[in-house]
């Protein structure tokens, strides 16, 4: 028998680890008597692909192979990147899986690796469903050569697998960075920056193109260099593309920067670092909830502000939700919200769209105008995808609670979890976002065109409560469906948002803008209303 | 052998260990019991390799656990009380993925896996025809200890091992243990159950506050405390104080 050490790859273990993690995470997961089919994963890749194929037009449009590169190169790199974050830290730091294999002979460095390969497995499988449509139309755009399939599919694998690196060295950093007291809530940090930065990575480019004789970008910009983007449109350019002389210069750095930061990723993470990762996996199972000392008065003048003022908060919770299953269910979904390292990590990348979109309006002066909007529809995506998440949790079997307790209905449920979002999340966001676009909007005008959209923003939170029994915390996590419930969410508000905007708008322009709204109010309080009503009778099903 | 020597666990200013010393030669069986949050499963994940302890040494079949995690994961079994699986995965993929990681080939590890079924009565239907996420909290505690044992181990450690089986597979895995404690197996038990340990166990190792509280035979033990069973040796040693009063007190309150 011979058995790797600890310093290196274990290629029979990587392989079992890697076979067992892709069918754990992949395959159906029976959860209190019902089968959840992994309709997430599924959902995700076919819509990746409607939206990759929308994107794959713009060949007909763009001026170089470099252009339609870095379009697409950065819609992969923002979509696979979202899905990516949402799923890495039930991928990486797994506290359940740790009581499985950390009592079995795997080195730090071929732990890691499986895991690390699997987070690259699904963005790559994200990315090739994006890039269906590209990897043809591409050729059709002007310089393309023959070959540019293959060297799409190439750079395209690079790509994610820069993207998956950079996921796990910003972790395993982090690990090394900080203690396992500061650790759950530094990740929540760490994982918002990851995502701003792939917003922000991928978002700036396309805003940065000109419209002269088709959309072009050039590569002699010199703040393309700092732009991922940018480097492996770049390596594709010089691949499948037809750069003019002057340009090679620029390109050619930037390709080597991307081939570069690739391989640094990798290699430091998965070889440099890979011995914290596994110690820090360790302590995630073992330390308990109280974890620093915190000195005396400190505590006490903490303590002596809160029982001040728990009383007239607990009498504000008890006017604003009178059924005190409600308030429970308030109660169970902000400890969760604040303590739980697995929801946290979820939850709070979906602050990064908030932040990012003001952040470029501030940069994109002439298209500012749009930001207001797309500000809106991440505001109406909020809590209802907050709401999703907040039905999943690695405690799934204590949702056993809600079957063998006499609820009638989910309402009360629904409405403590709804609640909690809109309160402790909706409410913030929307408060930071809304003084960012004030301070940087100076046309307001357009403000007027959301209207109509925020009427509607209350009631899109009840969606949620009519598919299915709404039951917080009782379902497993599962590969791909925090990524399938945003871009699903995201795709409903943009035509929810986007329609009632562009009415608003058009009203606006033709003096109707009052006739709108009156009429637009009476249709959201009836639909309000009948779905309060829905959710109300709905009984709790009994298992199958 | 197992030998520990001034072994710590502190968690930030919670010491969950606190400086435990002891040996515990090849093939003795050994009771560890303790009451809840005593540090048996701390010390346990410690002698596994799975938690790295804050100061002191342990060693296991002369490997270092803090410096040769990998060949003590080699040479030990262990079956967690969290009896945590990979539920996705049919018994049979999951047990060929464990013999994996101890680089079993399946023309091997396929006969032991069979060989187990037949012991905890699970037939080839119920091995390879449905994920472990459709099987009752008794037959996935058959597949934990299935797994634990899989690679032979030299060590075997047994957190609550008896937790959702039935009475018959209780008994035989307790012949099981037996059996494996004559072919020369080091075995540490873990169990609130009593009586269990008290029947099987050689030595009890009684642990309270993260401190070793008591070590010797059943009947030592018994005769050191002037106790009449295990039970009551463990009661005086850790329980506190008023039991009987506090739980007539809480009766009270549930039925005002």
């Amino acid at each position: 028998m011979s058995l790797a050490g600890a310093d290196r790859v274990d290629g029979v273990q990587l392989r079992a680890l890697l076979r067992t993690i892709f069918r754990a995470r992949t395959r159906a997961r029976r959860t209190l008597g019902r089968s959840g089919k992994p309709r997430g994963l599924v959902f995700l890749i076919v819509v990746y692909a409607i939206m990759g194929g929308l994107t794959g037009l713009i060949a007909n449009f763009v001026g170089d192979v470099f252009t339609f590169a870095i379009v697409v190169g950065g819609m992969s790199m923002f979509l696979a990147g979202m899905t990516m974050v949402a799923e890495s830290s039930a991928l990486l730091f797994n506290a359940e899986e740790h009581d499985i294999l950390g009592h079995r002979p795997i080195g730090p460095r071929t732990l890691l690796l499986a895991r690390a390969l699997s987070l690259y497995g699904l963005t790559l499988l994200l990315t090739l469903s994006l890039n269906l449509i590209p990897f043809i139309s591409g050729l059709w755009a002007p310089g393309a050569r023959p070959w540019f399939p293959l060297a799409h599919l190439l750079v395209i694998a690079l790509l994610s697998l820069f993207c998956s690196g950079a996921v796990v060295f910003v972790y395993v950093v982090l690990t090394r960075l900080v203690g396992r007291e500061r650790f759950d809530s530094m990740a929540s940090w760490f994982q918002l920056g990851v995502s701003i930065t792939f917003i922000l990575g991928s978002q700036i480019v396309p805003r940065m193109i000109e419209r002269v004789n088709g959309f072009h970008l050039s590569p002699e910009r010199p703040w393309l260099m700092i732009l991922p983007p940018a480097w492996f449109a770049a390596l594709e350019t010089l691949l499948a593309g037809s750069p003019q002389a002057s340009e090679l210069p620029h390109l050619l750095p930037m390709a080597a920067a991307g081939l570069a930061a690739t391989v640094a990723l990798g290699y430091a993470a998965v070889v440099r670092l890979s011995g914290d990762y596994a110690r820090r996996l360790a302590s995630l199972s073992e330390t308990p909830v109280k974890l620093r000392p915190e000195p005396e008065i400190a505590h006490a003048k903490r303590g002596g502000i809160a029982r001040a003022f728990r009383p007239a908060w607990d009498a504000l919770m008890r006017a604003w939700m009178p059924d005190p299953v409600e308030r429970a269910a308030f109660r169970l979904t902000t400890a969760y919200m604040r303590r739980d390292r697995d929801v946290r990590m979820r939850l709070y990348p979906s602050f990064a769209s908030y932040l990012v979109f003001p952040i470029i309006a501030a940069i994109d002066p002439q298209r500012m105008a749009i930001m207001p909007l797309l500000t809106i529809v991440m505001g109406a995506m909020l809590p209802a995808s907050s709401m999703m998440t907040l039905k999943t949790s690695t405690h799934f079997m204590a949702g056993e609670v809600f079957r063998y307790t006499p609820l009638a209905g989910t309402a009360a449920l629904f409405h403590g979890v709804r609640k909690a979002t809109l309160l402790f999340m909706a409410l913030p966001v929307l408060l930071i976002s809304g003084t960012l676009l004030l301070a940087v909007l100076h046309d307001r005008t357009w403000l007027i065109a959301i209207v109509p959209a925020v009427v509607l923003l209350p009631t899109f939170s009840l969606i949620e409560g009519l598919v299915g029994d709404y039951l917080p915390l009782s379902q497993p996590p599962q590969m791909g469906r925090q990524g399938a419930i945003n871009i699903g969410l995201y795709l409903m508000s943009v035509l929810l948002v986007g329609g009632l905007s562009a009415a608003g708008w058009f009203a606006h322009r033709m003096g109707w803008f009052g006739i709108l709204i009156g009429v637009e109010l009476a249709v959201v309080v009836a639909l309000h209303l009948t779905l309060l009503r829905g959710i109300r009778v709905r009984k709790l099903a009994p298992l199958e | 052998m197992i030998r520990i020597s001034n072994l710590v666990k502190r968690y930030g200013d919670q010491e969950a260990v606190k400086g435990l010393s002891l040996e515990i030669p090849s093939g003795q069986l050994v009771g560890l019991l303790g009451p809840n949050g005593a540090g048996k499963s701390t010390t346990i994940r410690m002698l596994t390799g799975m938690l790295a302890p804050t100061s002191g040494t342990a060693e296991v079949e002369g490997f270092d656990v803090v410096n040769q995690p990998l060949e003590v994961k080699r040479i030990v079994g262990y079956v967690p009380e969290s009896g945590a699986l990979f539920e996705a995965l049919t018994a049979l993929e999951y047990l060929t993925f464990v013999a994996a990681l101890y680089h079993i080939p399946e023309n091997e590890s396929r006969p032991r896996i069979d060989q187990f079924a037949r012991f905890f009565d699970l037939d080839d239907a119920t091995l390879t025809g449905k994920p472990m996420s459709a099987y009752s909290k008794g037959m996935r505690q058959k597949v934990v200890i299935t797994s634990a044992l899989l690679h032979n181990p030299r060590v075997v450690f047994f957190d609550e091992p008896l937790n959702g089986l039935d009475a018959n597979a209780a008994l035989s895995f307790k012949t099981l243990i037996t059996s494996l404690a004559h072919e020369g197996k080091t075995i540490v038990y873990c169990s609130h159950i009593l009586d269990v340990v008290e029947r099987m166990a050689e030595r009890v190792v009684i642990i309270h506050k993260g401190r070793i509280v008591a070590d010797g035979s059943v009947a030592g033990l018994e005769a050191e405390t002037g106790e009449k069973s295990l039970e009551r040796v463990f009661n005086k040693l850790t329980a506190t104080e008023n039991l009987l009063a506090r739980a007539e007190e809480f009766a009270r309150a549930l039925s005002q």
